[in-house]
């Protein structure tokens, strides 16, 4: 637990609506900074990656940045980390978009087109509201069970292939396809929807990550 | 459920900075509010996204807009389109910043198809809407007006939104110049006329007067999404309303 501060890190990599996210913070009570700094970054009570276009370009940059390792690093501190959309996508080993790029490696899995599956008349990008259907799978650092059936807002064209079950803890129904909405791995969390952009709902969300 | 797919309602805000506006045909404007209360009343009555059109659009007036955008970001949490005098990747940058998610461009697309493509580019078709004011021409045409709706182009509307998808738009948010303000009802043939040609979601704007018109454009009409002003505006409909009804007739929306 990180105490009574509501301090939440944002890292800034020239990509992601950080403002919005920083917004969305502040909105629930938070206390949000934003900065690209590895030291900042280290010593953050609780940290977000955000990400928003294409995998390869987000890794890139992170990458630019020199902040791969240094999230590795923050993640085996057991302090939380919650990656949204782009962000949640790399936390998995890597993406096929566009050739293959490496991702953070931090739970198993892929990420590949939507369309990779049968879902045919599924428009690309799959954008708009969607409710979360809450798996029993996996123990989170946050309840996510008030959640099951809520509406979140989703942008993307590309989607997570979890190796494990257990690392699934929400799915979205969308083109005969339960895709994940909510993935995780001990204190590492990430959702493809975008809380920041999910009304009040999204807001609790963050809300419940900055008790954490 | 009898239509399955995800409809989203969308509160539409047309600003003549600093105020917000109505107007009838998209010209006689009458001053109705504070768009930042509107938006975040909107917003808390549970619209899926809010739309902000410019109507005055010019240079020098572009930081007003930014600051409704910036001051409505941080009350509001749900996606926001701006449009309205956007010309190049410079203003799109500003009003991500400010807050935006997505923008909405006519004018300059129309003068230049190639900016839909650049664009689209640089932040994403997902960003991009193609805004289109469509005017009856015959029966089964329409044209599309630039400028807020003032000057013709001579262009066809439907060969207009089958080439900006080609080019990149995500999204067409199309206004019957005709409807808007009038609460007669959308123009049902020009929505499926659109909805037929293209695959990106069609919002349709213009003409909501009853909670059955909202029926007709998603049902008959195959629209993704509905944007509404005069009637939120002047309280005849609620939010809430349409939401319940949209339940009773079996049409997917956001519940809240």
């Amino acid at each position: 637990m990180s105490g009574l501060n509501k301090k939440v890190t944002i890292v800034n990599y020239n990509t992601g609506n950080i403002y919005n996210v920083a917004r969305a913070i502040v909105c629930a009570g938070g206390d949000p900074i934003i900065t690209a700094d590895p030291a900042e970054i280290l010593k953050a009570d609780r940290l977000i990656l955000p990400g928003v276009g294409a995998f390869k370009y987000c890794a890139d940059q992170l990458g630019a940045k020199d902040l791969i390792s240094i999230l590795k690093k923050f993640v085996g501190t057991e302090r939380p980390l919650l990656g949204i959309c782009v962000g949640m996508q790399m936390l998995l080993e890597g993406s096929t978009e566009f050739s293959y790029t490496k991702g953070l490696n931090l739970i198993p899995g892929t990420v590949d087109n939507i369309k990779a599956t049968e879902c045919a008349y599924l428009k690309i990008p799959v954008f708009g509201w969607y409710k979360i259907q809450v798996q029993k799978s996996g123990d989170t650092f946050m309840n996510l069970e008030k959640y099951n059936e809520k509406y979140f807002y989703f942008v993307h064209s590309y989607r997570a292939f979890l190796k494990n079950k257990t690392n699934v803890f929400a799915t979205y129904h969308a083109g005969g396809e339960d895709i994940p909405a909510i993935i995780g791995q001990e204190n590492v969390m990430g959702c493809q929807f975008h809380p920041e952009k999910s009304g009040k709902v999204g807001i609790e969300m963050i809300a419940d990550f900055l008790n954490i | 459920m009898l239509y399955s797919k995800n409809i989203r309602i969308i509160a539409r805000l047309d600003i003549k900075a600093p105020n917000l506006i109505k107007g009838i045909h998209l010209e006689g404007v009458r001053v109705v509010g504070d768009p930042q209360a509107y938006a975040e009343q909107y917003y808390l009555e549970g619209a899926d996204e809010l739309l902000y059109i410019d109507a005055v659009a010019s240079l020098y007036e572009r930081n007003s807009l930014v600051e409704i955008v910036k001051k409505t970001a941080s009350k509001v949490f749900v996606p926001m389109t701006v449009g309205g005098g956007i010309r190049s990747s410079h203003d799109v940058q500003r009003l991500l910043d400010a807050g935006a998610d997505k923008i909405a461009i006519n004018t300059a697309a129309v003068k230049n198809p190639q900016l839909i493509k650049e664009l689209s580019r640089t932040f994403g078709a997902q960003c991009i809407v193609l805004s289109v004011d469509a005017k009856q021409t015959s029966e089964k045409t329409w044209e599309a007006y630039i400028d807020g709706g003032r000057e013709k182009t001579g262009v066809d509307v439907i060969e207009w939104v089958k080439m900006a998808q080609e080019l990149g738009a995500g999204e067409v948010l199309l206004t019957s110049v005709d409807r808007e303000g009038t609460r007669k009802g959308f123009d049902l043939d020009l929505i499926k006329q659109t909805t037929a040609a293209v695959d990106i979601p069609i919002i349709a704007s213009g003409g909501m007067g009853s909670l059955s018109d909202f029926d007709s454009i998603v049902v008959d009409g195959g629209a993704d999404a509905v944007a509404m002003a005069h009637v939120l505006h002047y309280n005849q409909i609620s939010l809430p309303q349409i939401k319940e009804h949209a339940k009773e007739k079996g049409i997917n929306v956001r519940p809240e």
